[in-house]
């Protein structure tokens, strides 16, 4: 989604209004019940401060805080956060991790097959079902190096063991992770 | 998602290597032809053969303002030029910014002034999104803009070849008859 990403491609970036500011906090609370209970979404979307959304092609929008870019969307699907947010909350998401082969594929913006979950080196820490956002993490690596989502539940990935499992939308050093700063 | 007890209310903070800008444990296995990799690869091998002076010295300089070509040519990055565009805000209005003044060492301040005077509305400078100064004019002065540079800051060295407008996102020269 973001492989050749600059901020040339913002189309517009507004100030949105609070009702809208409203609507993305309770989905965030919604996909994120962690974020809620431990009272951390008041240091990441502060009710008092106002949002910004800039809109990408292919229907992408990006929630801007303070020019730092934060959770991004497809269409009307959930909110993901970027990386580097989710470097600093891990917990908050649903962990997937892959083995060590996979890794310098899932890097280069390669969808997640279900071997790769499977194997030996892998491990599905949580249960999740199909169309949940999930973090991918590397066999042995401390920090996520992906956000996705899942194309099938967990229990299907062992069963079928076959083809995509987790869609690759936003991984490390793609141009999101490059656009540390929205203008 | 693990258990609630290992909630964390407080961010943590990440350390991220500071040639590739990942965390350092990824550094392995970032794909093989990009920048940030080819850097680290370098900054290793200059580590472990004990040239790093040598070497970390002329990465520094590829840095700031060179950019090595792929021939082995060394390019210079950062040429003076002058960049106009105009934007469309809210139907009829239009902002004019011009971009780059500053390379060729005019003053910021009084050029906005004159632009200011000289088109009779209302001048600026602002911050453009690769954090450098513009100076931004309410109207679309275009080419008013322009012309007025040319004649204006002559002796500073401006030559109509330097002077560039983005057309439909693309950059443009604006006197392409020479």
């Amino acid at each position: 989604m973001f492989k050749k990403f600059t901020t040339d491609e913002v189309s517009t970036q507004n100030q949105v209004k609070s009702s809208v500011q409203r609507g993305v906090r309770a989905k965030v609370c919604a996909a994120y019940p962690l974020l809620e209970e431990s009272g951390a979404i008041d240091d990441i979307l502060p009710k008092k401060e106002s949002i910004t959304v800039a809109k990408l092609p292919e229907h992408v929008q990006v929630v801007v805080l303070n020019n730092t870019p934060i959770f991004f969307a497809q269409r009307d699907g959930p909110w993901f956060p970027t990386l580097r947010l989710l470097h600093q909350y891990p917990d908050v998401m649903a962990k997937l991790r892959v083995d060590k082969g996979a890794i310098k594929f899932v890097l280069s913006g390669a969808n997640i097959m279900c071997p790769g979950l499977t194997s030996p080196g892998a491990t599905i820490h949580n249960e999740v079902e199909a169309g949940s956002p999930v973090a991918i993490y590397g066999e042995g690596m401390q920090h996520a190096m992906a956000v996705g989502i899942t194309n099938m539940s967990t229990s299907d990935m062992r069963s079928i063991n076959k083809g995509m499992g987790v869609d690759n939308l936003h991984y490390l050093n793609d141009g999101l992770w490059k656009t540390s700063t929205f203008s | 998602m693990t258990t609630p007890s290992e909630a964390t209310l407080q961010p943590q903070a990440v350390v991220y290597d500071s040639i590739t800008g990942v965390p350092s444990e990824f550094n392995e296995f970032l794909p093989k032809d990009c920048e940030e990799y080819k850097k680290w690869v370098a900054a290793k091998e200059a580590g472990l053969e004990g040239e790093a002076g040598n070497l970390s010295l002329a990465d520094k300089e590829a840095d700031d303002v060179e950019k090595r070509l792929p021939g082995g040519k060394v390019k210079k990055k950062t040429k003076p030029e002058i960049v106009l565009e105009v934007a469309t805000r809210s139907k009829k209005k239009s902002v004019t910014t011009i971009l780059g003044l500053e390379t060729f060492g005019v003053k910021l301040p009084e050029a906005s002034k004159l632009f200011g005077k000289k088109f009779a509305s209302g001048a600026s400078i602002t911050k453009s999104p690769t954090d450098k100064d513009q100076i931004e004019v309410q109207g679309d002065f275009l080419d008013k803009a322009a012309e007025l540079i040319v004649k204006t800051y002559a002796d500073k060295g401006i030559v109509k070849k330097r002077i560039y407008f983005m057309d439909n996102k693309k950059k443009t020269h604006y006197f392409d008859d020479e």
